[in-house]
């Protein structure tokens, strides 16, 4: 593998991402600007009307949703976080060195760790929260 | 102290969670007779966990620190919770229907595992509270005991009552939490550590260098012990304790009794343990006067106008916070039992413990018209129906009075005696009336059992886990109280070491004075 | 430092006109593929002339897709009264800017090489007259060193916008889009990251993207190594764009559009923007991870040269996203849409277990890199293996409760009765 060494630092290389920020934020804002001098405007009653198919619209559209879709966000949570932990794990792990002592600790770690979020997930399977029907 | 170390001392936690995921797992399975061993699996993790801890502390050649005592003590208590706890999944009708092959099985209803898991969990909590020596050790393993209660408490009875105090619990435990964890952020500005040891050592330069610790610290540690007293139920933060003790199933209502409470105090000793050995700010001092004062005061006179037994045992439990707190004041002592004010709590949260547990454990033994016994009119004349029942209620009642022969007798001359140790004599002389005010509703409680009229409608439960943890945990409060010497100065080595300093312990030849001195 | 911010800048005005310019040709092109696969013709007459210039002829439709710019620009951006307004105007900014962001680590260009010192004319503000030492600097946006993290973390703040507009709408469909399209995108981005953590861990540990194109460019491409970790990637690349077959945010026939229900004009636009950059961002991402960046399959280019070698790199980058954004208008048009226990399920019935099984097998590999017997087509093996092992034991799996107990209306297909 080919060593390249680049004379950079490192802070300063998140300048450029500023300066796309600005350009994404401007972008955006000039386009919604910019649409809403450009085009017509008119309003009506029944223009107005939250669109339900044609229907009259009943109620409001602010209600109580299925438990489901929070479950699924807990779930994300459990192996989201656990995932994010595991980046760093896997960006050190295949540098240790051949005969490294740590070795057998570091796949270990890793391993109980998955382990408790695979019984989390078996479990979490076994109680229904990924079935959608 | 490296992770190596600190994971071999968690080994019994590591019995216990490895027991909690074989629960949930097992929990689920199709057969019921595979589900039933959900409790016995739960039974085997919590021996596991006490032989590992037994056999720790046979490596170190006694218990020394509160650690191993505390565990050892959980693992006690846990077991005589789990005989009452046994059957709480059962009583639910949707579990019975399923067990009973009246619904389908459906794993989404049962609760079976749950329960025993979040009962591991809680008790995994308790430990990890005693082990830790860093604050955010602390936080995690303070929550790690509470959020299984909230769910236990909610979801241990078919009860609407039982949803909303699991709710109200929960959002006031949050609130709690809050208020604690705001403290200890306020501890790590005031001294940039987290570790309890440096947090010492940053405490010992502040006084070197102004001859008293930062405001800032005061205030953070104040806010921490305001915060854990939503744990203990102490004043301020013990409005929860009776509604949720009601609403609860007695074995769970067991389990509210000994299990935060015993973390809570745990962490407020260690919580004290973060100030320079022999200086206590007058603001922490006047805080824990007040604190244990009103505490004492509130849970005995609101004791006195309920007419449920369970609400009477809540206040009681509030009460006994409050003489806890006394120790508290106590708590930098010599080694001496009677002057130190950690060995006597260590004593007392088992003694406690043992005759809290007996009194629940009654009533979970009893139940009329199909609901669980709780009102003094269920217990009534319980001489007459189920005599053994009403000595168990009878003996637990006066240890928690604290009358000569039980343990609770013991316990309480050394609260008051290290408190008056330390020249605590007014608030000592508050506690004494105190307990002589308790004495009216606990021979309430037992006068009703003995000399009432039974109407006859109450009834045992099925199965015998219930009357024999009764049985076992009053004749342990009987027997400690006569000999209780073993217990005493196993306390008393538990607490006669700086506490929450845990790698002080390890390593006494450092003592942190040379330490101060060389930074 | 100053050479790298000057051609990350450069790279970013290239790039950012070449992915606008080309989201709304992609969008012809999504016409074209649509005709072709339904044995349509598709746009085929707009020219150039928009009714105004002199152009004659049909110009293979080419003035489609500025057309439809320039009609969007003009039609009305009605704003409806009901609707929570700071939040309205809010969602189609917030879905424009994470993916004009998450594009900038990707290396477009491999390594240029400032062989001699030059100065900075003299006419430019604030650096004019700089002398710049000759160095090596990448051709990217931002070459930070958390490289595929970065995507991943830009990426999934995607879904904002997308749940703000459904809930600020205050509708029904749009409440029901934004719902499903959180819930999708969340269970899609576990199996994804896992797919990362994969490639990291067999990677060396590398997290700078150019890393990875290195180790391809010098070995062998990443999908012949883990065939199935590719296809559950790119199926995650398509959840994460809400691209058909997994587009039931916006579901046409049962939600009329989901979450953009009530927008209009270039407000609307922009969702569809959205998600073309995100589609070019994610075939990026695939490529970078997968098919060796601007690696040429047989020659071995050099690493570092000139402006020449530097444009031959992007066009090879750029052809190989072309290719990936064929396929997923090819799949768009010729599978039909999942329902949303189907989209649920697949996520975390098979490919999470199955990026978990590949994770575990694959750290085990890697603790034995250094045996005798190791070899990377171990993966490969790895991936097969997992392959017949979901096969083999896929349809005993238990297959749990019936959550919803279908009720048999009488008269229906479900009904005991009739």
């Amino acid at each position: 593998m080919t060593t390249i060494t680049l004379a950079v630092s490192e802070f300063g290389l998140y300048a450029p991402v500023g300066i796309l920020l600005l350009m994404a934020i401007g972008f955006g804002v000039a386009n919604v600007a910019l649409s809403t001098v450009l085009g017509p405007s008119r309003h009506g009653k029944v223009k107005g009307m939250v669109y339900e198919s044609g229907m009259n619209p009943i109620g409001s559209a602010k209600r109580r949703f299925n438990v489901r879709f929070y479950i699924v966000a807990m779930t994300f949570l459990v192996f989201d976080v656990e995932i994010v932990f595991l980046y760093p794990w896997a960006s050190v792990f295949p540098s240790l060195a051949e005969g490294s002592p740590y070795g057998v600790l570091f796949l270990s770690r890793m391993l109980f760790f998955v382990l408790t979020s695979i019984i989390a997930f078996a479990y979490a399977w076994r109680k229904g929260v990924f079935r959608y029907d | 102290m490296n992770m190596a170390e600190k994971i071999a001392g968690v080994w019994p936690e590591i019995a216990l969670l490895l027991g909690a995921a074989l629960c949930l797992l097992v929990g689920l399975a199709r057969s019921v007779a595979i589900r039933r061993f959900t409790g016995w699996i739960a039974a085997a993790s919590l021996l596991v966990a006490g032989w590992i801890v037994a056999a720790q502390v046979c490596n170190a050649g006694g218990v020394i620190g509160l650690t191993p005592y505390i565990k050892l003590a959980v693992v006690a208590v846990g077991l005589i919770l789990l005989m009452v706890a046994a059957a709480v999944p059962v009583q639910l009708k949707m579990t019975r229907d399923i067990e009973a092959g009246r619904e389908p099985f459906e794993p989404g209803l049962v609760i079976r595992g749950e329960f025993f898991a979040f009962f591991l969990f809680s008790l995994t909590g308790v430990m990890l509270t005693a082990d830790a020596s860093d604050l955010v050790w602390l936080f995690l393993a303070l929550e790690l005991t509470s959020l299984p209660t909230y769910v236990m408490v909610a979801t241990s009875r078919d009860r609407v009552e039982a949803q909303e105090s699991g709710v109200k619990y929960f959002f006031l435990g949050a609130m709690a939490a809050a208020v604690f964890l705001y403290g200890f952020a306020l501890i790590y500005g005031a001294t940039g550590q987290t570790s309890f040891s440096l947090i010492v050592d940053a405490a010992n330069q502040q006084i070197a260098a102004q001859g008293r610790i930062s405001p800032l610290l005061t205030t953070g540690i104040v806010l921490s012990l305001l915060g854990v007293a939503f744990k203990i139920a102490a004043v301020p933060m013990h409005f929860y304790a009776a509604d949720v003790y009601q609403g609860a199933t007695t074995a769970v209502t067991a389990f509210l009794a000994f299990v935060p409470k015993t973390a809570g105090f745990v962490a407020l000793i260690a919580l004290l343990g973060l100030l320079p050995d022999g200086y206590v700010p007058p603001a922490i001092t006047w805080l824990l006067w007040i604190m244990a004062a009103l505490t004492m005061t509130v849970g005995n006179v609101l004791g006195l106008m309920q007419s449920n037994v369970k609400r009477v045992l809540a206040y009681s439990s509030i009460a006994h916070s409050g003489y806890m707190l006394v120790g508290l004041l106590a708590l930098h002592g010599s080694g001496d039992a009677l002057g130190n004010g950690t060995a006597a709590i260590l004593f007392y949260l088992v003694a406690y413990g043992l005759a809290t547990i007996g009194a629940f454990a009654v009533l979970g033994s009893l139940q009329a018209r199909g609901e669980e016994a709780e009102t003094f009119d269920d217990i009534s004349g319980l001489v007459r129906t189920h005599p053994v029942l009403a000595g168990v209620m009878l003996l637990s009642v006066l240890s928690l009075l604290g009358l000569p022969p039980m343990i609770g007798f013991l316990g309480k001359i050394y609260l008051f005696g290290s408190a008056i140790q330390h020249g605590f004599v007014g608030l000592v002389v508050i506690a004494v009336l105190n307990s002589a005010v308790s004495a009216v509703y606990y021979l309430r409680i037992a006068s009703a059992c003995f000399f009432g009229d039974s109407e006859g409608h109450t009834v045992s439960t099925p199965g015998i886990s219930r009357p024999l943890a009764a049985g076992i945990a009053a004749v342990a409060a009987l027997i400690l109280g006569f000999a209780g010497g073993r217990l005493v100065s196993t306390a008393r080595d538990a607490g006669g070491f700086p506490t929450g300093r845990n790698d002080v312990v390890t390593t006494p030849s450092q003592p942190p004075a040379a330490t101060t001195a060389s930074r | 430092m100053l050479p790298q911010f000057i051609v990350s800048v450069i790279t970013i005005l290239v790039v950012i006109h070449v992915i606008l310019l080309s989201c709304s040709y992609l969008i012809f092109l999504e016409r074209k593929v649509a005709a072709w696969t339904q044995d349509r013709i598709g746009p085929n007459r707009t020219n150039f002339s928009f009714g105004l210039l002199p152009f004659k002829g049909k110009h293979f439709g080419l003035g489609q897709a500025l057309a439809d710019g320039i009609k969007l620009f003009f039609k009305e951006d009605y704003t409806p009264p009901q609707v929570d307004r700071v939040l309205f105007i809010l969602a189609p900014i917030i879905v424009v800017i994470p993916a004009l962001l998450s594009w900038a680590v990707i290396p477009w260009g491999g390594y240029y090489l400032f062989d001699q010192a030059f100065t900075v004319p003299a006419w430019l503000p604030l650096l004019g007259g700089v002398v710049v030492s000759p160095t090596i600097v990448n051709v990217t946006a931002a070459p930070i060193n958390i490289g595929v993290v970065y995507i991943l973390a830009i990426g999934s703040t995607a879904v904002y916008g997308v749940v703000v507009g459904g809930y600020a709408s205050n509708n029904k469909y749009s409440f029901l889009g934004g719902l499903r399209a959180t819930a999708q995108m969340l269970s899609y981005e576990i199996p994804m990251a896992l797919c990362v953590l994969v490639v990291i861990l067999t990677s060396h540990g590398a997290l700078g993207a150019d890393q990875f194109v290195h180790q391809q460019a010098n070995g062998v491409w990443n999908i012949f190594y883990q065939p199935l970790l590719a296809i559950i990637f790119f199926a995650c690349v398509l959840a994460e764009c809400n691209r058909a077959p997994f587009d039931l945010a916006e579901a046409e026939q049962e939600l009329v559009g989901g979450y953009h229900t009530e927008y209009s004009s270039m407000k609307w636009a922009l969702f569809f923007l959205g998600e073309y950059i995100h589609m070019i961002t994610g075939a990026g991402f695939f490529t970078l991870l997968f098919l060796g960046g601007w690696d040429l399959p047989i020659i071995q280019e050099p690493l570092i040269g000139g402006l020449g070698l530097v444009l031959l790199k992007f066009i090879v980058f750029a052809s190989k996203i072309l290719v990936l954004l064929f396929v997923m208008m090819w799949i768009r048009w010729t599978l039909p849409r999942f329902r949303f226990d189907q989209l649920m399920r697949l996520a975390w019935r098979a490919l999470i277990p199955l990026a978990l099984l590949i994770l575990l097998a694959s750290g085990f590999l890697v603790f034995k890199q250094h045996a005798k017997w190791f070899s990377p087509w171990l993966y490969t093996a790895v991936n097969i293996g997992a392959i017949v092992l979901a096969a083999v034991i896929g349809p005993f799996l238990p297959q749990g409760p019936p959550m919803n107990r279908k009720v048999g209306l009488a008269g229906s297909r479900f009904s005991p009765v009739v």
